[in-house]
C-alpha cells in the first residue's frame, strides 16, 4: 500500500496547492508562495518520516479482495481514510478537503519523465465551454438553458511520448495525362511510370493516451500540447489537481503511435512524387529506427455536463485551452430544414427567375 | 501574223453568228456551228442556261466546234466575251476535231469552278449519248455548283418563264426555285374545312407568333397531296412559298388532309430554328392532342390546340424540369450547408496522423527513382452538339434544304 504525500505549508501548516497562474506552490489559509523546487528540497528532509508513520496498522483493516482495484490511504491531515481507484495519483481528502497525492503511484519506475503543469485554472475552463457552447446550431434549446455543469475536474493524465525516425520504402503508379482532338476525336494520351521512393522522417513525442479512464478519441481531440513547458516530473506540481497513473502499458499503447506515424510518413513521401496527374500507392513499408519513448503526464480539466440525467463529458487542454466535446444536436431537424428549405428556395429563384423571363 | 489575222476573222464570224443566234433567241447561251444540235435542242438549252443566269448570276456556256487552226483557248474567251458583259461565269469548248475541250473561266469565278468542278461537268457531258443529253447534263451538273451563290431575284419570275418555254424540262428543276418572301398567308384553308371566322381568328394568332417570337407558325389543308407523300408535300409547300421568318427561314408548318377513317393525315414540318423548337416530342405531342379534334371534324379546335401548344413552346419562360432541378440542388445545398453546422458540434474525432509531431527538417529521401512504363492513347469519337441532328427525322427536301417533320394517318 502506498503512502500519501502531503504538501504542508511551513507557515502556517495548511496544505499547499499548485498555483496554475503563478505556477508556484501556494498556501490557501496564509497566502504564502513557494518555489516548487525549494519546496521540494524541503520534502526530502522529512520524506523517511512521512513513509513510516502509516503503513503497516491499517493494512490489517481489510479483508482480502475487498481491495481489489483500489487502494486505500490516511490522510495526513485528519487521519481519514481515502479509498481510491489503485490508478488515483492525487486527489482530495473527502473529510477536510486537503489536497493530497499519494506518492507511491509516481515512485520508481512509475515515476513519470515530464509534466506539463498546469496554465490554466478552472474559472478559465468555465469560461471556455460557455464560449464552446456559443453559436452553435441544431443545439436543443432546453439543453442549453438547462444543461449544469456537474462536475469540474483538473486531471493529469497519463501519457505515452513515442520519438523515432521512420524508415520508408514505398512504390507507387503516376500517371501523366496529354489531352488534345481534331475534327473528330478527342484523344487522351496516358504515361505510365512506375516510381519508388525510400527514406527517412523523424517524429517527436507522439502521444498515446495512457489511461482506460480517460477515452482515447477524447485525449487525442485535445492535442496537441506544447513540450517546451513541460518540466522533469514533481509530485509538487499535482497538488490540487487529480492524478492518475498509467494503466495502459506502453507496449499496448504503441501500436496507436505506430499507426499515426506511419499514415504521416506515408503522406509525406508521397507528396515527393511530383509532376504527375495521379499517383496510385502500390506498397509501402515502414521500420522504426532510435525509437523511445517518454511517459508524461498532460493538464485536462474535465467538465461534466448533466442534462437530462445523461452525462455529457467535454475536456479542455490545461495548456492551451482548446477545449472539445460533442454538443446534442438535433440532427433530423438540420436535415428537414436543410433539405426543405433548400427546395423551397429553388423553387423561389424558379419563380423569379420565369417572372423576370416573361417581362 | 497570219494565224492572228485568221483568229480575229473567225472571232468576227462568231459574233456575228451570235448576234443572228441572239435575235433568234433571248439569250445565246450554246454555239454549235456544226449543227451536232437540232434548233429546237438549242433553244432548250438556252432556256435552261439562262434560267440558271437569272437566278444564280452566273452565265454557263457551252460551244462544239469542229475548228483546227485558231487557239481553242481563245476562242473560248471570244466566245464567252463576245455574247456577255457578265464577270461571272464559264465557257467550255468541245472541239471535234481533236477530242479536246478547252475552258475560258472569268476572273470572278475562278473559285467557282476550279479545275476539279469543270472535269466534274465535262464528265458529265461526256458520259452521256447524245450532244443534247450531254449538253443538258452538263449544264444540270454546272447547276448544282453555282446554286445559291448569288440569287437576285429577277423581275419575271424565271421559273415561269422556263415552264412556259419548256414543257419538257423535268419539273423539279423547274420548281428547285426558294422565294426569299412569302407568297401565301400563314392559313390556307386550301380543303376549305375551316369556318370563316375562325380561320380569320388562327391566322390573327399566326401573325401575331411570327412579329412576336419570330417564328412563322403556318396552317395549311389539303384535299390531296398530289401525289406525294405528305412529307414531301408539307416540305415543298413551306420551300416554295417561301415560308420561314428571317435569314434562316425559321418556322413550322402543319399539313391536313381530311377524309375518311384511315384515309385521314397529318404532317408537320420544321426547318430552321423551328426544328430546335418543335423538337420530335413536341410535334409528336401536338399531333396527339389534334387527332381527337381531328377525328370529331372540330377543326377549329383541333388548330386552336396547335397553336396554343406552338405558343407554350415559344414563350419565353423557363422549363418546369427546371423548377425539380433547382429544388434538388437547393435541397443538396441546403443539406451540405446545415450539415457543417452540425458538424461544429462534434469536436471528439481520433486523430488521423501524427503530423503535428513530424521532427522539422528530418525529411531525408534517399532513394528515388521514375521509370518510365508505357504510353496509351485513347480516342474518343466527338458528341455531335447539334440537337437537330440527334433528331432521326431530319431529312433533305426537294429543294436541297433540311427538314424535320413528323405526321400520322389515322
Amino acid at each position: 500500500m502506498s503512502a500519501i504525500l502531503e504538501q504542508k505549508c511551513p507557515n502556517c501548516g495548511g496544505a499547499v496547492e499548485f498555483d496554475a497562474n503563478s505556477q508556484r506552490l501556494k498556501c490557501p489559509y496564509c497566502d504564502t508562495e513557494f518555489d516548487v523546487a525549494a519546496m521540494q528540497q524541503a520534502e526530502e528532509f522529512k520524506s523517511n518520516s512521512v513513509q513510516d508513520i502509516n503503513w503497516n496498522s491499517q493494512n490489517s483493516q481489510w479483508e482480502a479482495g475487498e481491495t481489489d482495484g483500489m487502494n486505500v490511504y490516511v490522510c495526513n491531515s485528519c487521519a481519514g481514510e481515502i479509498v481510491a481507484d489503485a490508478t488515483t495519483g492525487a486527489t482530495t481528502c473527502p473529510y477536510c478537503g486537503n489536497q493530497v497525492v499519494m506518492k507511491g503511484q509516481f515512485s520508481g519506475e512509475l515515476k513519470p519523465d515530464l509534466v506539463i503543469p498546469f496554465k490554466l485554472d478552472k474559472k478559465t475552463a468555465k469560461e471556455a465551454l460557455k464560449k464552446h457552447f456559443k453559436g452553435k446550431k441544431f443545439v436543443p434549446k432546453a439543453f442549453l438553458s438547462e444543461n449544469k455543469l456537474d462536475e469540474i475536474k483538473g486531471v493529469y493524465v497519463p501519457h505515452w511520448l513515442f520519438s523515432c525516425d521512420a524508415v520508408v520504402e514505398a512504390s507507387y503508379q503516376a500517371e501523366k495525362y496529354r489531352h488534345w482532338s481534331d475534327s473528330k476525336n478527342n484523344y487522351t494520351e496516358t504515361s505510365a511510370f512506375s516510381i519508388y521512393r525510400s527514406g527517412s522522417l523523424g517524429f517527436d513525442n507522439v502521444p498515446v493516451d495512457g489511461s482506460t479512464k480517460m477515452p482515447d478519441d477524447l485525449m487525442e481531440s485535445v492535442e496537441p500540447f506544447d513540450l517546451k513547458d513541460a518540466v522533469p516530473f514533481s509530485p509538487a506540481y499535482l497538488a490540487g489537481y487529480l492524478a492518475d497513473k498509467y494503466d495502459v502499458g506502453v507496449d499496448t499503447s504503441m501500436p496507436r503511435a505506430n499507426e499515426r506515424i506511419r499514415q504521416s510518413a506515408f503522406d509525406a513521401f508521397k507528396d515527393t512524387v511530383e509532376g504527375y496527374n495521379s499517383v496510385t500507392p502500390i506498397a509501402a513499408n515502414m521500420n522504426v529506427a532510435n525509437g523511445f519513448y517518454k511517459y508524461a503526464l498532460y493538464p485536462v480539466w474535465i467538465l461534466n455536463v448533466k442534462w437530462k440525467g445523461e452525462t455529457h463529458t467535454f475536456a479542455m487542454n490545461g495548456q492551451t485551452g482548446k477545449l472539445v466535446g460533442n454538443i446534442p444536436t438535433e440532427e433530423k431537424k438540420a436535415k428537414l430544414i436543410g433539405g426543405l428549405g433548400g427546395a423551397v428556395l429553388g423553387a423561389i429563384i424558379y419563380i423569379i427567375a420565369a417572372i423576370i423571363s416573361s417581362l | 501574223m497570219t494565224k492572228k489575222l485568221f483568229a480575229i476573222l473567225v472571232a468576227f464570224v462568231i459574233c456575228l453568228s451570235m448576234v443572228i443566234s441572239a435575235s433568234a433567241y433571248t439569250d445565246t447561251y450554246v454555239y454549235d456551228p456544226d449543227n451536232h444540235l437540232t434548233s429546237s435542242e438549242i433553244s432548250e438549252i438556252n432556256n435552261y442556261a439562262s434560267y440558271i443566269e437569272s437566278y444564280t448570276g452566273v452565265t454557263v456556256m457551252f460551244s462544239i466546234t469542229g475548228q483546227e487552226d485558231m487557239s481553242n483557248d481563245e476562242f473560248a474567251y471570244m466566245a464567252y466575251d463576245t455574247n456577255t458583259d457578265n464577270d461571272m461565269g464559264i465557257c467550255v469548248v468541245h472541239n471535234t476535231t481533236d477530242e479536246m475541250y478547252y475552258w475560258y473561266v472569268t476572273d470572278e469565278a475562278q473559285a467557282l469552278f476550279p479545275d476539279a468542278v469543270v472535269k466534274d461537268m465535262l464528265t458529265s457531258y461526256d458520259s452521256s449519248e447524245s450532244y443534247f443529253d450531254g449538253i443538258y447534263a452538263y449544264f444540270e451538273t454546272a447547276e448544282s455548283y453555282v446554286e445559291g451563290v448569288n440569287a437576285p431575284v429577277a423581275d419575271n419570275s424565271p421559273t415561269e418563264a422556263v415552264t412556259e418555254k419548256n414543257e419538257n424540262k423535268p419539273e423539279e428543276d423547274t420548281t428547285k426555285f426558294v422565294p426569299v418572301d412569302r407568297k401565301l398567308p400563314l392559313v390556307v384553308d386550301n380543303a376549305n374545312i375551316i369556318p370563316d371566322d375562325a380561320e380569320k381568328a388562327l391566322l390573327e394568332r399566326c401573325d401575331m407568333f411570327a412579329s412576336e417570337y419570330e417564328m412563322e407558325v403556318a396552317i395549311v389543308t389539303v384535299n390531296d397531296f398530289e401525289g406525294k407523300t405528305s412529307e414531301a408535300y408539307a416540305d415543298d409547300f413551306y420551300d416554295y412559298n417561301g415560308y420561314g421568318w428571317g435569314e434562316n427561314d425559321d418556322g413550322v408548318l402543319v399539313v391536313y388532309k381530311p377524309g375518311a377513317e384511315g384515309e385521314r393525315e397529318i404532317w408537320i414540318t420544321t426547318h430552321g430554328r423551328g426544328s430546335e423548337v418543335f423538337f420530335e416530342g413536341i410535334r409528336e405531342g401536338m399531333i396527339t392532342d389534334m387527332i381527337p379534334f381531328l377525328t370529331t371534324e372540330d377543326y377549329e379546335g383541333a388548330f386552336t390546340t396547335y397553336l396554343d401548344r406552338a405558343e407554350t413552346q415559344l414563350k419565353p419562360g423557363i422549363a418546369v424540369i427546371w423548377l425539380f432541378i433547382l429544388m434538388l440542388a437547393g435541397a443538396v445545398i441546403g443539406l451540405i450547408i446545415t450539415g457543417s453546422m452540425t458538424a461544429k458540434n462534434k469536436t471528439v474525432v481520433l486523430q488521423k496522423n501524427a503530423k503535428v509531431y513530424t521532427r522539422q527538417g528530418s525529411m531525408n529521401v534517399t532513394g528515388r527513382n521514375d521509370v518510365f512504363l508505357y504510353t496509351r492513347t485513347d480516342v474518343q469519337p466527338k458528341a455531335q452538339d447539334n440537337d437537330s441532328d440527334n433528331d432521326s427525322s431530319t431529312h433533305t427536301s426537294s429543294s436541297g434544304r433540311t427538314h424535320n417533320g413528323s405526321g400520322a394517318k389515322f
